[in-house]
């Protein structure tokens, strides 16, 4: 499958790498599927970007990175899920923020997705990464 | 929207599988208990609608705008 974005490009994918939100994403609940897109350039970070709706799309990054033993804090398994925090960019650097609150799960075996809040624990909505 | 009295220990159940108790009155607060299949999700309104907003603007991400950032991130 192919689609486009005006920041990407073209992007052509094998349509078993999509994964299936049946719930869609917080404040996106209409969009269903999602691709991982890697970026060299970007690393560790990559995105998540609607098969619906090309021109939305989320940085993403592996909690863990930010938030020390993050999948057991929180209660994930690491051999079913794929946890991902949503990056809310900035030009102010020191504005950039990871979402711990509320990550995107991805059930490895179903290829389902889905975003969880995380009810009680203190995670932040918006973790400062320079704070 | 439909509007239901309830006393403490009293629940209300909603699609068959989803039942809500009360546990607990104290002045104007109210304990709720939710018993609920795994894939149901259950979340303080006001908790869901900053995630919905915290999203919209992660949403609108400029690529470039993380050029910056990235080596900053991986020293």
């Amino acid at each position: 499958m192919k689609i486009r974005n005006s920041q990407f490009g073209e992007i052509e994918f094998d349509d078993r790498i999509i994964i299936s939100f049946p719930e869609g994403i917080i404040g996106f609940e209409e969009l269903k599927r999602f691709i991982i897109v890697e970026d060299e350039d970007f690393k560790p970070f990559r995105w998540l970007i609607s098969v619906d709706e090309p021109e939305i799309g989320f940085a993403i990054i592996e909690p863990s990175l930010v938030a020390e033993d993050y999948y057991n804090r929180a209660g994930f398994d690491q051999k079913i899920h794929v946890v991902f925090a949503i990056v809310t960019l900035n030009k102010d650097v020191s504005k950039i923020s990871v979402n711990l609150k509320a990550p995107i799960v991805i059930d490895r075996v179903k290829n389902l997705g889905k975003q969880v809040i995380l009810e009680n624990s203190d995670f932040e909505i918006s973790h400062s990464l320079f704070a | 929207m439909l509007v239901l009295s309830r006393k403490v220990g009293e629940s209300v159940i909603i699609q068959n599988s989803i039942k809500v108790t009360v546990l607990e009155i104290s002045g104007n607060q109210i304990k709720l208990g939710f018993e609920a299949p795994d894939d149901v999700s259950i979340y303080r309104e006001e908790i869901y609608v900053k995630v919905a907003k915290e999203n919209k603007l992660a949403s609108g991400v400029v690529r470039d705008s993380l050029k910056n950032f990235v080596g900053k991130f991986r020293r």
